[in-house]
């Protein structure tokens, strides 16, 4: 098979060349170095640690770093790999060529590996410093690096098959994030009620088994000291056979397709098509109905036309992930009702709670921040910008069309929520502070997104910098806490992260369990709204001046 | 060269193409023209393999377009109505790039590109990047990269739109020398006075259908079936029109800023005479010209502005 052909030689060239790989390189190895360094700034100031386990800890940090950087940055260089193709019409000129469809596929896919093992290369020499303190073996080093590559094989190969299978970039590099929250995150989430159950039953067992991050993490217990039985070796080397395997078939899967593209094989799938129908009516059931607005016709495209396709989707991903984690919840509350100490149904109710507004947000910042990007792209935003609608109402909208986007999941949340109330895991006042600090970050996440996607100019840093602003604020300013030693800042950081409050409401009426006191939601709920609320008037009252930006 | 058979595409409800007979000869320049969403696009996409007809077939240089795609392509150069560029790469890059896709080997590649940019007047931007380049350029490159696997048949797609008139002054002097190479160029076009100088035969689709197909002076015939002179003469050009009035052959006569226009019977062959006349009557020529109609005249006459 010919696969270092001119494709691969090309992206090569092209790679390089562009600034945002030196970036990407820059940033990928100083958050190595800071993980490295914040790790065992910390252990080498405690005494109680042995140096062989400081080893041991800094490379546990390191490599669950890489894994999950490098989990993030895949996609985001390969899901775009074809479908980049497509937008620009590009592909068609090189089925002409004598380059076949496999070719273009693995010279993509293989390009993109070279640029990912460039960096795990790169950030070699930080790995060293765990070998300092010692404590790591060399088989442990294979196991992370052939977990890891693994791993970043099939994010390169889903990212590669979406790209071939979807037509616009963006929509591939979601689909691809999508995909693997789903592998790697949600499916233990939904399983996760497993781990409560009777030991006896050995479902836990399944966990091994579930994805490399289990599998390595599984490694690492064994260099602490615990012991190392078949089970964990069957789950590593499944782990590194499996998304092998996948990725093999995902890879001829989407020659195959390129292929019947090229010759033309099959236009669309009508099957699937006819599947679509059935399932949702072809436009969705508005939300709104602003007939007497003087914004009506954007209102009408932005929460009736637009999301037509998109709405269906989302329903069925909503409603099907809570009908996953809602029947195991419902099984795990009914088998320890009553039961005092360390309530399962409660651990498991606060983290699918978390999960599902994580992935509201997430949701909310994507959809907000292409909200008037996409506008900008399509060459309609000018047009616009020149009718009689004012800015208020264009603003107004978009956040209505925003909120319909995230509404199934949004509705999902409240379903999950309502369920622990009446399952009594939590007070009424629980409840209302749960959601008010839902609504504020929700409000904020919006207006965040909104204004940065008024002030860009391209879609994808839109949305790549409307989530990790989001990201950045839930898991960032809490991880940042660790660097300060002033136990004020740390609370300050901590108690501005939307994270921090879902999980500590439930247990503020348990003395002592929250580090931060009580008015502290308050604080939070009152900032978040008017930083809300300024982020909408600053997007309303400079909107000419960032939305005429060149 | 090309030869199309009841060519045919429909999408759902929309006969974009509707049985579509064709036949252009090697070396042939032939212009399709028509109006937005006539079915220009749909017909060179299918031509170049990159679409599939619902009906019918076209073969390219005796190659079926359905059958043997694989063995159409090698053989046409497709040039689409967007750049399909590389932004990132530099110009020498991007032909190298498609050179090797076409399996052109290395140690050819070096002499192909640096003719193909001295043809196309690209050398002194070969070190440039792509998307510096102006839009003229670019379209020069994508012509460029068309002729990197020596194809015998060209498909270009709108290749002067939104040009400056250098620009397309430069890709029609670049296409006349591709003609006289010997290629057989079949180009679409909204510029029809590019096509009138440019094209040998002509064809003229309309909501899929095509009205002509033919050479171009034949099309003139068939929408101005009769004759009609322009004469302007030293002076006494009433009298001259009284002249010619009274002449069989003549069908009318009119007068306008001391020129005469003088509509012939239909099959009049000779147009002489009325020169000849003139000259015996003494009437002393300044100008004397047959009236031909531009393609846009043309043009006009026979679309009707219908969409498919």
């Amino acid at each position: 098979m010919k696969i270092f052909g001119p494709i691969l030689a090309g992206e090569l060239k092209a790679v390089v060349r562009r600034k945002r790989t030196f970036i990407i390189r820059m940033v990928y190895i100083g958050l190595c170095f800071l993980v490295v360094y914040s790790t065992a700034k910390n252990l080498t100031k405690s005494p109680s640690f042995m140096r062989s386990s400081i080893g041991i800890i800094i490379f546990t940090y390191f490599a669950l770093t890489q894994i999950i950087m490098l989990l993030m940055l895949t996609p985001a260089l390969a899901s775009g790999s074809i479908a980049k193709e497509k937008e620009e019409g590009t592909l068609g000129l090189l089925f002409l060529t004598r380059v076949s469809p496999r070719e273009i596929v693995w010279g993509k896919f293989s390009s993109r590996l070279l640029y990912v093992a460039l960096l795990v290369a790169a950030s070699l020499p930080l790995l060293s410093i765990s070998f300092v303190f010692g404590g790591v073996s060399l088989i442990q080093l294979a196991i992370v690096f052939l977990l890891t590559g693994a791993t970043v094989i099939l994010a390169g190969a889903i990212s590669v098959y979406f790209s071939t299978l979807l037509e616009r970039a963006h929509t591939a590099t979601i689909a691809t994030y999508g995909v693997l929250f789903f592998y790697f995150f949600l499916l233990p989430v939904v399983l996760l009620p497993l781990l409560f159950l009777p030991m006896v039953l050995g479902l836990h067992e399944i966990f091994n088994y579930i994805n490399p991050l289990f599998a390595m993490s599984a490694a690492f217990s064994w260099g602490m000291g615990a012991g190392a039985d078949w089970t964990m070796w069957l789950g590593i080397s499944w782990n590194i056979a499996f998304p092998i395997l996948l990725s093999v078939l995902l890879l001829r899967a989407a020659s195959r397709r390129l292929h019947r593209i090229s010759f033309l094989e099959k236009e669309s799938s009508k099957r699937w098509g006819r599947l679509r129908k059935a399932l949702v009516p072809r436009r969705p059931r508005r939300l709104f109905s602003f007939r007497k607005s003087k914004a009506y016709p954007l209102l009408w495209r932005e929460t009736y036309i637009r999301p037509a396709s998109r709405f269906r989707v989302l329903v069925l991903v909503a409603f099907g992930l809570v009908a996953l984690c809602e029947i195991s919840y419902s099984i795990l509350i009914l088998a320890y009702q009553g039961q005092a100490v360390l309530d399962p149904a409660e651990i498991v109710g606060t983290i699918y709670l978390v999960v599902f507004c994580l992935l509201t947000f997430v949701f909310t910042a994507l959809s907000a921040s292409l909200a008037f990007v996409t506008e900008r792209e399509r060459n309609s935003w000018e047009p616009l910008l020149v009718t009689p609608v004012s800015r208020r109402s264009l603003v107004w909208a978009k956040f209505l069309g925003t909120a319909q986007d995230a509404a199934p999941f949004l509705l999902v949340t409240f379903f999950h929520l309502g369920l622990m109330y009446l399952a009594q895991i939590l007070s009424g006042w629980e409840f209302v502070g749960i959601l008010s600090v839902i609504m504020a970050t929700f409000a904020f996440v919006v207006a965040l997104g909104l204004v940065i996607s008024l002030g860009s100019k391209r879609s994808v840093r839109a949305l790549a910098a409307g989530v990790m602003s989001f990201l950045g604020l839930a898991f960032l300013l809490p991880w940042l806490s660790g660097f300060f030693e002033q136990e004020g800042l740390s609370k300050v950081l901590w108690g501005a992260s939307p994270l921090y409050w879902l999980t500590a409401l439930g247990r503020l009426d348990e003395p002592g369990y929250t580090w931060i006191p009580w008015w502290g939601v308050y604080l939070f709920l009152i900032s978040y709204a008017v930083a809300a609320l300024s982020l909408f008037l600053f997007a309303i009252l400079r909107f000419d001046r960032l939305a005429t930006k060149t | 060269m090309i030869e199309t058979k009841g060519l045919t595409k429909v999408f759902k409800n929309v006969v974009a193409v509707n049985h579509l007979d064709l036949k252009i000869e090697e070396g042939d320049t032939f212009g399709f023209i028509g109006p937005n969403g006539a079915g220009k696009t749909t017909t060179l996409r299918m031509l170049a393999t990159l679409l599939r007809p619902t009906f019918g077939d076209a073969t390219i240089r005796g190659l079926s377009i359905t059958f043997q795609a694989e063995f159409v392509r090698p053989i046409i150069g497709f040039m689409p109505d967007f750049f399909g560029v590389y932004g990132d790469m530099r110009v020498d890059e991007y032909l190298e790039f498609f050179a090797a896709c076409y399996r052109i080997r290395e140690s050819k590649r070096r002499r192909l590109i640096a003719d193909i940019l001295e043809l196309t007047d690209l050398t002194v931007k070969q070190d440039s990047m792509v998307e510096s380049l102006s839009r003229g350029m670019k379209q020069r490159l994508a012509l460029a990269r068309v002729l990197i696997n020596d194809p015998k048949v060209l498909l270009l797609d709108e290749p002067a739109s939104g040009l400056d008139p250098r620009a397309r002054i430069e890709i029609r002097e670049l296409l006349r020398e591709l003609t006289r190479m010997g290629k057989t160029i079949f180009i679409s076009s909204h510029i029809l006075s590019e096509l009138e100088q440019l094209c040998n035969r002509i064809g003229i689709i309309e909501k899929g259908l095509l009205l002509y197909s033919g050479k171009m002076q034949d099309l003139m015939q068939k929408v101005q079936p009769k004759r009609t002179l322009e004469i302007e003469l030293r002076d006494g050009a009433d009298k001259a029109q009284e002249l010619l009035q009274n002449h069989p052959q003549v069908l009318s006569v009119t007068l306008e800023d001391k020129r005469l226009q003088v509509e012939l019977a239909e099959g009049t062959d000779d147009v002489g005479f009325v020169a000849r006349d003139l000259a015996l009557k003494g009437f002393s020529l300044v100008s004397y010209r047959e009236k031909l109609p531009d393609l846009e005249t043309v043009f006009m006459a026979l679309t009707k502005g219908i969409v498919a």
